[in-house]
């Protein structure tokens, strides 16, 4: 499979068919001499800034710890819990139970659950 | 189904009034009128051909893919190039923001003589509830529906007794006469991008998935897309040739947006001056929505978090703060107490300089099989969308120093 054009970048939905996030970047484990394989997905919390590095990264952990997460780190999703790929990858629990939610859940709680009607 | 239908076409309407008249494309209308008379009515036919050929592709990428055409966009480009239309759209966006919440305010100044700049809180107040509290079908329907307001234009044009001929042969062979051609090209510039805005076609794609539409609703699309920037287009015609007919003869270059309703009272009085208000409002308020969802719709997108209307807001956090946040910053630019008019024609300019980024990208997704199936661009759709990429294109390179030599002559 071509990971970059079917995997990389692919929008990520939960057990509940809710969003949580992008394919940011695939961890790739490889023992002895063999070929390399997937061990796992990375998304979130500031996996793309780590990237491109410098200032944005310094921004993005900035805003993170603005909202309350103190220590922003990729969240790591293990191969086996991907249940199919089409044109989304489809995860087979839910984005709380794999704490891909942290970022929402915090925006929702601290900033726009305090605006009446939220 | 049937109710369906005429909701679908609702939301080709109102992304015509965000793109060809909202604020902007009723102020670089009428500059255009009063400037050059019908030396400019050229423009609106590449506008409306290019607002028809790729509202309808935005809308097909929805269809066929089952997603927003941004969020295709990020996936197919990958992060680092999909931030450039990313930023440009949010600039363009929050600048068309400041120009729309401007012409909210300044139907109420014209009401009640208070300056627009205190009223503009207070509109930004109105149009951020709405955005918090209100459907999209409400939004979209309401406002297109009010929209209706601005055919007074066309019917005022019409009172006018515009000599066809002339209009014709202007249509073909423009005159400039001895005005200048810096200030001319800046104008089309500034229309191209009033009638273009990048806004308009990330959130029809957006508003198509927003109301559920299905895989059998491809010609619900075309004729959503084609009946929707007709519409938009026959008004922007009806705003410039009213200019020229009766502010160009008085050697208003640089009209205010007053005298445009003054010219459309003058045939029909009272009703037309209440219609003229109501229209301008309406469609202000319209592209003031869009450009705030599309800007939501957009980010939230790129980051693959929960988006739409149809989650309450602390469920779709990301995209509410995003519209959220926009209001309070539009506020701020207008209080620095920048010139309406001219801020409107500098975010015109800068959202046609924005294009091609928005633009070229779309033109890749539909022609990519892997999302688009049997619904790929077809060669005749590829032939006038790329002309009109590389016109935009070359309108881009000369954005920049008709910018400065515009804001250099003042």
């Amino acid at each position: 499979m071509d990971l970059g054009r079917f995997v990389l970048d692919k929008q990520l939905l939960d057990s509940d068919k809710r969003r949580c996030g992008k394919v940011d970047d695939l961890a790739l484990v490889a023992e002895n001499d063999e070929l390399p394989v997937v061990a796992g997905i990375l998304a979130q919390q500031g996996t793309l800034a780590r990237d491109m590095g410098g200032f944005i990264f310094r921004l993005v952990r900035w805003l993170y710890r603005l909202v309350g997460i103190r220590h922003p780190e990729p969240v790591f999703i293990a191969w086996d819990l991907v249940d199919k790929i089409d044109v989304v990858v489809h995860l087979c629990k839910t984005r709380h139970a794999l704490g891909l939610d942290r970022l929402q859940s915090a925006l929702g709680e601290r900033i726009i659950g305090k605006i009446p009607g939220a | 189904m049937q109710w369906h239908k005429i909701a679908g076409l609702a939301l080709g309407m109102l992304t015509a009034v965000g793109g060809f008249v909202d604020i902007g494309g009723i102020i670089t209308s009428m500059q255009a009128g009063a400037q050059f008379r019908f030396a400019l009515l050229w423009t609106l036919v590449p506008g409306i051909v290019g607002a028809i050929v790729y509202t309808e592709m935005s809308g097909r990428i929805a269809l066929a893919s089952g997603r927003a055409a941004f969020d295709v966009i990020r996936e197919r480009l990958g992060y680092k190039l999909a931030l450039i239309p990313l930023v440009a759209a949010v600039i363009a966006n929050l600048l068309t923001l400041v120009a729309e919440l401007a012409g909210m305010a300044l139907v109420f100044e014209f009401a009640s003589r208070v300056s627009y700049l205190l009223w503009f809180p207070i509109v930004a107040l109105f149009l951020w509830i709405v955005l918090w509290k209100a459907s999209f079908d409400l939004m979209d329907q309401g406002t297109a529906l009010l929209g209706l307001a601005t055919f007074v234009f066309v019917a005022a044009m019409v009172a006018l007794h515009p000599p066809v001929g002339e209009i014709g042969k202007e249509l073909i062979l423009p005159q400039i006469g001895g005005s200048s051609v810096a200030a001319y090209l800046f104008m089309i510039v500034s229309l191209l991008g009033a009638n273009m805005t990048p806004y308009q076609f990330y959130f029809y794609s957006s508003g198509v998935i927003e109301e559920r539409w299905g895989g059998e609703d491809f010609t619900l699309n075309r004729a959503s897309s084609i009946i929707g920037t007709a519409f938009g287009g026959i008004v922007a015609f009806g705003i410039m040739v009213v200019a020229a007919m009766a502010l160009y003869p008085q050697g208003m270059r640089n009209p205010d947006l007053r005298s445009l309703g003054e010219a459309v009272s003058g045939p029909f009085g009272v009703v037309g001056w209440v219609l003229f208000l109501v229209g301008t409002f309406a469609v202000s308020m319209g592209a003031g929505l869009e450009s705030a969802l599309s800007t939501a719709y957009s980010v939230a997108q790129y980051f693959g978090f929960d988006w739409g209307k149809r989650f309450r807001p602390k469920a779709a956090p990301v995209f509410s703060l995003v519209y959220t946040a926009m209001i309070p910053l539009a506020v701020l630019i207008a209080l620095t107490g920048v010139d309406p008019i001219q801020l409107t024609l500098w975010a015109m300019a800068i959202a046609a300089f924005s294009l091609p980024f928005s633009f070229g990208p779309l033109l890749i997704v539909a022609n990519d099989q892997e999302y688009m199936g049997e619904q790929q661009n077809s060669r005749a759709i590829n032939a006038v969308a790329i002309f009109l990429l590389l016109l935009l294109s070359i309108i881009t390179v000369v954005t920049i120093p008709l910018l400065i030599i515009n804001i250099g002559g003042g």
